[in-house]
C-alpha cells in the first residue's frame, strides 16, 4: 500500500485538510436552490444538455473561396470580401420553442476553425502540420491540456463522427472539405506568416525554448487575437443596419483620393469604409437568411402558438436587418445579432456584452411605461439570451481552449456601477437579468458585478443571493479601484474620471476601457455605456512563474524537458537578494523576447486579419475612418503581461528564505536534490490526481521527510503573516512597474494582468516540486490572490488582510477566489453575512473576489458519478464552467481548495 | 465606575475563528477561552475543558517511524508497548503538567499537536483591530469557551478593551458563577447568551456535574435587571436527556415568567467525537442520534406557543 502525503507530512493541524474554521455538518449540504427556469427556456436548456459541441466547415469554406479568388485586392478589402461571402453563405437553423435566434452555425451548440489564423492545431496528431507546430513550440501547451470527457465535449470520435481539436465532433463527411481548406492556408496563415517574421527577433531562442518547456503558454496573436474586451452595440441600436451602410457610403465619398496631411494612412479611409460597407451588407444578408428561414417555418407550421412565434421572429428580423429596434424585443434580437456577428469575424473568447442591462433600458423603460412589455415577458426573453450565450463555443487549439479557458467562452456581463455623473447605475433591467441567472443557471453570459459603496442595498443584496445559488456568478469587482486602474493607464490617452465610469469587465476578469454613447429613442436621450478598447488581454500570456523560479534554481534548464531555457546566470545565489534578483532577471528577459514576437504576430494579424466589424462598432473608427490596425479605436494601450502561479512563487520564495538564507537549516544544493528528486515521491500523472493531498511516496524512503515538512511548514501567504507577505508586496510593486518598460504594436506600455484562468493546471503539470512544498505535476494555487490549498489557517479575515498589503490600482486585475461552504451564508442572515464579507475585502482595496458555494463532499461524488451531475456548475477562476467539461487536473484543485465553514456551535 | 484592568492580563485561548457566522449578530470573531466548572457529557470542545494546554494526539496520522515522540518525551510519558504495534501510549496523568511538549516538534507526521496557548489582552485585540475591518457593522468578538467567566480577570479586561475600541461583544455562558460576577459581565458586554441544559435540579447534576440553581438564579438575575442586555436563551438539544416535552414546557414557562423573549434551540451533534479520541477520552454520545428536523420543529413549535420567538440552529435573525 502506497502511503500518501496525508499519512505521511502534513505536520499541523489541518495543513493538509481543507477545512478551515470548524467542521461541516455530517450531511453534505446542497446549495440554497431558488427559482427555475420558464418551461420554455427549460426545454431550450435540456436541448443544449443534450447537445454536443459540433464544428461546422461552412464558415471557413466560403471564406477561403473568396479570398482564393481576391490576389492582388487591397488586403482589408479582400479580407471584408471574404467575410461578406461566408455570412451571406452560412445555413440559418431555428429550433421549436427559439424566441432569440441566431447562431454560430447551423448546430445548436458549437464553432468552427479559422485556418487563416493557425491550421496546424486542429489536424489529427499524426497530420505533418500538427508535427510541425509541435516543433515549435506552438503545440506544445495541448500536449498537457485536458478537457473535461463528460458533458457535451466530444474528445473521442464515434459512429460517423470525428473528434477534433479535442473538442468538437465533426461528420466524417466534412473532414476532407475541412482539411482542404486548412491545406489551403498552409504557409499563409497568420501562424506562419508570424512565424516567418519572428525568427528574426534578438533572443528569438529563448522564446521558442519558452514555448516549448511551458514556461509560457500561448501565442495570443494567432490563437484568440481579440476578446476579452466589450461590445460596443450602440451604432445599430442607435441607426441600424441601412443607416450604418448609407454612412459609410457617404464617408467614402468625402474621403476617396483624399489624404487630408496624413500622408501613411490618409488614403487608407476609402478601403476601410469600402470594407466595412461590405462587411455589413453580408450580415444584414445573413440576418434577411435567418428571417426567410422564420418564414418558411411559420409556413409549414400547424400549431398555431409556434406559428404565431414564427410569425413574431420573422418580423422582428425582417425589421432589424434594416432598421433601428423599436421595442425591448427587438433590441434584445439585434444586440445578440451583433455579438454573434462579431464572434465571427475572428477566433475570440471573452467577447463581453459589458453593462446590457444600461444598454437596453432605454427600450425596456418605454415599453415597459407603455405596456408593451411586463416584467415575466422579459425575464423569459433574459432566460432564453443564456440558452443562446451558452450554446456558443470557442474554436481553438485544445492547449487554449482545455487548458487555458476549460472550455469557457467568458461572455461577461457587468451590473452595477456608476453612471456618467457618478450616480448608481443599477435598473430594474439589472435586477431581473440576475433573476434571470438565478432561474436559469447556465455558464453564459457570466455576471459581474460591479461593486461600488454608493449602490443600494437592496441590490446588493439581491447580487448576494445570486451568489448563494453556487453558480459562482455574480463576481465582485471592485468599481473604485478599477476606475484608479482605467486612468492611470488610459489618461495619456485622453480618459477623463467620466469616461473612466463607464468601466465594464471585459472576459473573465479584464478591467476594459469603454465610453458613453448618446442614444435617442422616441425623443428621450441617453447616455449608453459601451467598450471603446481594443482586446485588452492579448500579449505575453501566461508566464509561469513557478517555471521561472525552476529555471533560477537550475540555472535555466528546464527539468522536464532538459531543455536550456536562458543562458546560465552562473550566480552562486548565495543570499536571497541575489536570488530574488535573478528571478526578475529571468522574468525580464522572458518578457522581453516574447513582447518582441507577440508583437510580430499581432502586427501581422492587424495586416492580413483585421478586424473591420469589430472596429466599425467601436468609437471613434466610423468618424475618422482609421480601424484597429490604424488605431482607430480610442484607447490603445491594451497590451499586457498575464500571470499564473503568483502565490507558489512567493511560497517558495518565503521557504528558501526561510530555510536556506535565514535559518540555514539546509543548503541550497539539498534542497535542489529534494525538489529534483520530488521530495521521494510519484509523479501526479502515475498517481492519477493533482491535489497535493493525494499524492503518495515512491517506496519507504524516508530521506526527505525533514525537508518536506519544513517546506511545507515555512510561512505561508494568506496569513497576515509579513514574512511572506512582504515578498508578496515586493513581487506585485516591481511586476507592475517593469511591465510598462516594455513597448506593444501601439507603442504604449505593457501592464500587468494576474488571472490564472485554467493555467494552473497545465502549468504545474510540468514544473518539478517547488520550494512551498508542492510536488511535481500538481496544479498550481489558482488565480493570483488566493492561497494555496489548505495552506491558509487563519481564516478569512487574515487571507484578506495578506491580499490586500499591495495596491490593487497598479494591475488591470487581481483574483481571489473563495470556497465558502454553503451552511455558512444559510438564510436570510447569512445572505446579509456574505454582503458584509464581500463588502469588507472591497473596502480593503481588494479588486476581486468570488464564490463558490458548495460542499466538496458533493463535488467528490461528482467526480465519481459525472452521469448525475449535468447540470452541476462551479467556479473555476473567473468564470463558471459545467463540472462535467472540466478537465481532471481542475477538478482536483476546486475539491482542495479550503472550504469556509461558518463556526460550528 | 470599575477599575481599570491591565492590558497586560493573559488568558488561555484555545481557538480564535474568523468569520464567525453562528455565534451573534452578523459577522465576528470567536475566541474560546479554556476551562469550565461544568462537566456536559456532550460538550463539543473538550478540550476547553480544563485550564490548561492538552495534547491532541490524532492517531490516524501517526506512523511506524521509530517514534520519536517516545525518545523526546523527558517525563518518560510516552512509550510503545513492543508486543503491540504502534500507536504509542501517552500517559495523560503525567501529559496533564507538562509544559515543553518536545514530543509535539519531534513527531514528523502532524500527529501531535497542542490545544490552548496564552494570550495577552494586548495580542488579542491586535487580532480583533485586524478583523474588525471585515466584520461589517453589527458584528463584533463573541467569547465562548470553555466557559469564559472562568477566567475572570481576562473576560472583564477584553470587555474593557473592547468597549473602549467601539468593538460589539458577545458572551456565551453558562451563567454557573458567582452572581456578582455575571452581573459584571452583564453591565460591560453588548449582548449574552446563556445556556439553559435543564429544569430538573437532579437531571441537571446528572448531565452536567453541578446543580442548576445558580444558573436558574443568574438567569432571573439578568432578566430583571433594568440592564439593557437581555439574555438570549440557547438550550441544546440532547435527545434522551432534556428533550422531553415535560422539561421542554417547563423552561418555556420558567422564561415567560422571567419576561425573556427569545430562545435559540442547538440539536445535539457528534461533531466532536474525534476531539475526544485526540485527547484519550471517553465520548458517551458516540451512538446518540441528533435529533430529526422534525423533532426539532415539534421543539420550536412548543416555544413559540408559549410566546417566545424560537430559533432553531443558525436559522435566526442576527
Amino acid at each position: 500500500m502506497p502511503r500518501k502525503l496525508t499519512d505521511i507530512l502534513a505536520q499541523a493541524d489541518a495543513r493538509l485538510e481543507y477545512q478551515a474554521m470548524g467542521a461541516p455538518p455530517a450531511e453534505p449540504t446542497p446549495r440554497e436552490v431558488i427559482g427555475k427556469p420558464s418551461p420554455r427556456a427549460e426545454r431550450l436548456r435540456n436541448l443544449y444538455y443534450s447537445a454536443l459541441s459540433s464544428a461546422s466547415s461552412e464558415f471557413p469554406y466560403w471564406y477561403t473561396r473568396a479570398y482564393g479568388g481576391l490576389d492582388n485586392e487591397i488586403p482589408v478589402v479582400r479580407r471584408a470580401l471574404a467575410l461578406e461571402s461566408a455570412f451571406r453563405h452560412l445555413t440559418p437553423t431555428i429550433f421549436p420553442g427559439e424566441l432569440l435566434v441566431v447562431g454560430k452555425t447551423h448546430h445548436y451548440r458549437g464553432s468552427f476553425p479559422m485556418p487563416w489564423l493557425s491550421e496546424g492545431y486542429y489536424m489529427a496528431a499524426e497530420n505533418q502540420l500538427y508535427q510541425d507546430a509541435l516543433a515549435r513550440g506552438s503545440a506544445s501547451a495541448d500536449e498537457v491540456s485536458t478537457f473535461g470527457t463528460g458533458g457535451g465535449n466530444v474528445t473521442k470520435s464515434f459512429g460517423s463522427v470525428v473528434s477534433i481539436a479535442g473538442k468538437f465532433g465533426i461528420r466524417k463527411e466534412e473532414v476532407p472539405a475541412m482539411l482542404r481548406v486548412a491545406h489551403a492556408w498552409e504557409g499563409r496563415s497568420v501562424d506562419d506568416v508570424g512565424h516567418k517574421y519572428e525568427q528574426m527577433t534578438p533572443g528569438y531562442e529563448i522564446k521558442e525554448a519558452l514555448m516549448k518547456s511551458v514556461t509560457c503558454m500561448f501565442d495570443s496573436g494567432y490563437t484568440l487575437p481579440q476578446g476579452r474586451e466589450v461590445v460596443n452595440y450602440d451604432y445599430p441600436l442607435q441607426f441600424g443596419f441601412d443607416e450604418l451602410i448609407s454612412r459609410t457610403e457617404q464617408k467614402k465619398a468625402e474621403v476617396a483620393g483624399r489624404a487630408d496631411g496624413d500622408g501613411l494612412t490618409g488614403m487608407n479611409r476609402l478601403y476601410n469604409y469600402e470594407a466595412a460597407s461590405h462587411v455589413l451588407r453580408g450580415i444584414q444578408a445573413w440576418v434577411e437568411n435567418y428571417a426567410r428561414e422564420a418564414r418558411r417555418l411559420e409556413a409549414a407550421e400547424r400549431e398555431p402558438v409556434q406559428r404565431a412565434e414564427y410569425t413574431r421572429i420573422a418580423e422582428c428580423l425582417e425589421w432589424v436587418a434594416h432598421r433601428p429596434p423599436r421595442t425591448f424585443y427587438e433590441a434584445l434580437q439585434l444586440t445578440w445579432i451583433v455579438h454573434v456577428a462579431v464572434l465571427n469575424e475572428d477566433v475570440i473568447s471573452g467577447l463581453s456584452p459589458g453593462r446590457l442591462g444600461q444598454v437596453l433600458w432605454p427600450w425596456y423603460e418605454q415599453d415597459i411605461a407603455a405596456g408593451r412589455l411586463d416584467e415575466g415577458k422579459a425575464l423569459e426573453l433574459l432566460e432564453c439570451l443564456r440558452i443562446k450565450y451558452t450554446c456558443l463555443d470557442c474554436f481553438a487549439s485544445m492547449g487554449v481552449v482545455g487548458g487555458v479557458l476549460s472550455g469557457n467562452t467568458f461572455n461577461n456581463l457587468s451590473i452595477g456601477g456608476l453612471d456618467r455623473s457618478g450616480r448608481p447605475a443599477n435598473n430594474r433591467l439589472e435586477e431581473l437579468i440576475i433573476e434571470a441567472a438565478m432561474t436559469c443557471a447556465s455558464t453564459q453570459p457570466t455576471l459581474t458585478l460591479l461593486y461600488d459603496d454608493k449602490l443600494p442595498e437592496s441590490f446588493l443584496l439581491k447580487a448576494a443571493e445570486c451568489i448563494k445559488t453556487g453558480t459562482g456568478y455574480p463576481a465582485v469587482v471592485n468599481n473604485r479601484t478599477a476606475i484608479e486602474f482605467l486612468l492611470g493607464q488610459y489618461g495619456p490617452e485622453g480618459m477623463d474620471l467620466e469616461e473612466a465610469r463607464a468601466i465594464a469587465i471585459g472576459g473573465c476578469l479584464e478591467t476594459s476601457p469603454c465610453s458613453w454613447m448618446p442614444l435617442t429613442l422616441n425623443g428621450r436621450s441617453y447616455w449608453i455605456p459601451g467598450g471603446s478598447g481594443q482586446p485588452t488581454s492579448v500579449g505575453v500570456h501566461f508566464l509561469s512563474l513557478p517555471k521561472i523560479l525552476e529555471l533560477v534554481l537550475f540555472d535555466g534548464v528546464d527539468q522536464r524537458t532538459k531543455l536550456r531555457v536562458f543562458p546560465g546566470h552562473g550566480r552562486a545565489l548565495g543570499s536571497f537578494e541575489e536570488l530574488f534578483d535573478q528571478v526578475k532577471a529571468y522574468f525580464a528577459k522572458a518578457v522581453e523576447v516574447l513582447s518582441l514576437a507577440n508583437n510580430i504576430q499581432h502586427d501581422v494579424w492587424r495586416k492580413n486579419n483585421t478586424a473591420v466589424l469589430n472596429s466599425l462598432l467601436k468609437p471613434d473608427c466610423l468618424e475618422t475612418g482609421h480601424l484597429i490596425n490604424e488605431l482607430g479605436y480610442r484607447y490603445n494601450a491594451t497590451h499586457n503581461v498575464e500571470t499564473c502561479g503568483t502565490i507558489n512563487l512567493v511560497n517558495s520564495l518565503a521557504a528558501l528564505k526561510s530555510l536556506v538564507y535565514d535559518r540555514r537549516l539546509i543548503t541550497l544544493a539539498e534542497l535542489r536534490k529534494a525538489l529534483a528528486d520530488n521530495f521521494g515521491f510519484r509523479t501526479a500523472d502515475e498517481v492519477g490526481s493533482f491535489s497535493l493531498s493525494s499524492q503518495e511516496k515512491r517506496g519507504e524512503t524516508t530521506e526527505y521527510d525533514r525537508t518536506h515538512v519544513e517546506c511545507l511548514t515555512a510561512p505561508k501567504y494568506g496569513n497576515d503573516n509579513p514574512y511572506v507577505d512582504d515578498i508578496l508586496k515586493q513581487w506585485e510593486d516591481w511586476f507592475c512597474a517593469t511591465c510598462r518598460d516594455y513597448e506593444s504594436l501601439n507603442a504604449q506600455p505593457y501592464y500587468a494582468c494576474q488571472i490564472s484562468v485554467s493555467t494552473h493546471a497545465p502549468m504545474g503539470a510540468v514544473t518539478i516540486a517547488t520550494p512551498d512544498g508542492r510536488l511535481a505535476g500538481t496544479t498550481f494555487a489558482d488565480a493570483s490572490m488566493s492561497a494555496y490549498p489548505g495552506t491558509d489557517r487563519h481564516g478569512p479575515y487574515a487571507l484578506f488582510a495578506s491580499a490586500t498589503c499591495w495596491d490593487h490600482a497598479q494591475s488591470q486585475n487581481s483574483q481571489l477566489n473563495l470556497k465558502i461552504h454553503p451552511s455558512a451564508i444559510q438564510g436570510r442572515a447569512g445572505t446579509k453575512k456574505l454582503l458584509e464579507l464581500t463588502r469588507a475585502y472591497m473596502r480593503k482595496g481588494g479588486f476581486h473576489i468570488q464564490y463558490n458555494v458548495v460542499d466538496s463532499r458533493i463535488l467528490k461524488d461528482a467526480q465519481e458519478h459525472p452521469e448525475q451531475y449535468r447540470d452541476l456548475l462551479v467556479r473555476v477562476a473567473g468564470f463558471t464552467q459545467y463540472w462535467v467539461e472540466i478537465g481532471k487536473p481542475i477538478q482536483d484543485e476546486i475539491i482542495a481548495r479550503t472550504e469556509y465553514e461558518g463556526v460550528q456551535e | 465606575m470599575e477599575k481599570r484592568l491591565s492590558t497586560a492580563a493573559e488568558g488561555l485561548v484555545f481557538d480564535v475563528q474568523a468569520h464567525s457566522v453562528h455565534d451573534g449578530p452578523g459577522c465576528r470573531t470567536t475566541v474560546f477561552l479554556s476551562g469550565c466548572p461544568l462537566r456536559c457529557s456532550w460538550c463539543a470542545n473538550p478540550e476547553g475543558l480544563v485550564a490548561r494546554p492538552r495534547l491532541m494526539f490524532r492517531v490516524s496520522r501517526c506512523r511506524p517511524d521509530g517514534h520519536p515522540c517516545t525518545s523526546a518525551c523527558p517525563h518518560g510519558a510516552v512509550r510503545v508497548d513492543p508486543a503491540d504495534s504502534p500507536p504509542p501510549h501517552f500517559d495523560r496523568t503525567i501529559c496533564a503538567t507538562c509544559s515543553d511538549w518536545t514530543c509535539v516538534s519531534a513527531c514528523l507526521s502532524g500527529a501531535l499537536e497542542v490545544s490552548g496557548r496564552r494570550m495577552s489582552v494586548r495580542e488579542l485585540m491586535r487580532t480583533l483591530e485586524r478583523d474588525r475591518d471585515y466584520w461589517g457593522p453589527e458584528g463584533g468578538v463573541t467569547f465562548s469557551g470553555g466557559e469564559p467567566l472562568y477566567q475572570p480577570e481576562f473576560l472583564l479586561a477584553m470587555l474593557d478593551a473592547c468597549r473602549e475600541a467601539y468593538i460589539h461583544t458577545v458572551v456565551e455562558t453558562s451563567a454557573y458563577a458567582d452572581p456578582r460576577l455575571v452581573a459584571d459581565v452583564a453591565r460591560r458586554a453588548d449582548w449574552l447568551f446563556v445556556d439553559l441544559k435543564h429544569m430538573d435540579r437532579a437531571a441537571h447534576r446528572r448531565g452536567t456535574g453541578v446543580d442548576n440553581e445558580q444558573i436558574l438564579a443568574n438567569l432571573e438575575n439578568l432578566a430583571c435587571s433594568r440592564r439593557e442586555v437581555r439574555p438570549v436563551v440557547r438550550i441544546p438539544i440532547v435527545p434522551g436527556f432534556n428533550d422531553s416535552p415535560e422539561n421542554l414546557s417547563a423552561a418555556a414557562r420558567f422564561l415567560v415568567a422571567l419576561g425573556l423573549t427569545d430562545v435559540n434551540l442547538l440539536p445535539f451533534h457528534r461533531m466532536a467525537a474525534s476531539k475526544y479520541a485526540q485527547l484519550g477520552l471517553e465520548y458517551a454520545h458516540a451512538q446518540t442520534k441528533p435529533p430529526s428536523s422534525a423533532e426539532m420543529a415539534a421543539h420550536q413549535k412548543l416555544f413559540s406557543d408559549a410566546g417566545l420567538h424560537c430559533y432553531v440552529a443558525a436559522d435566526t435573525p442576527f
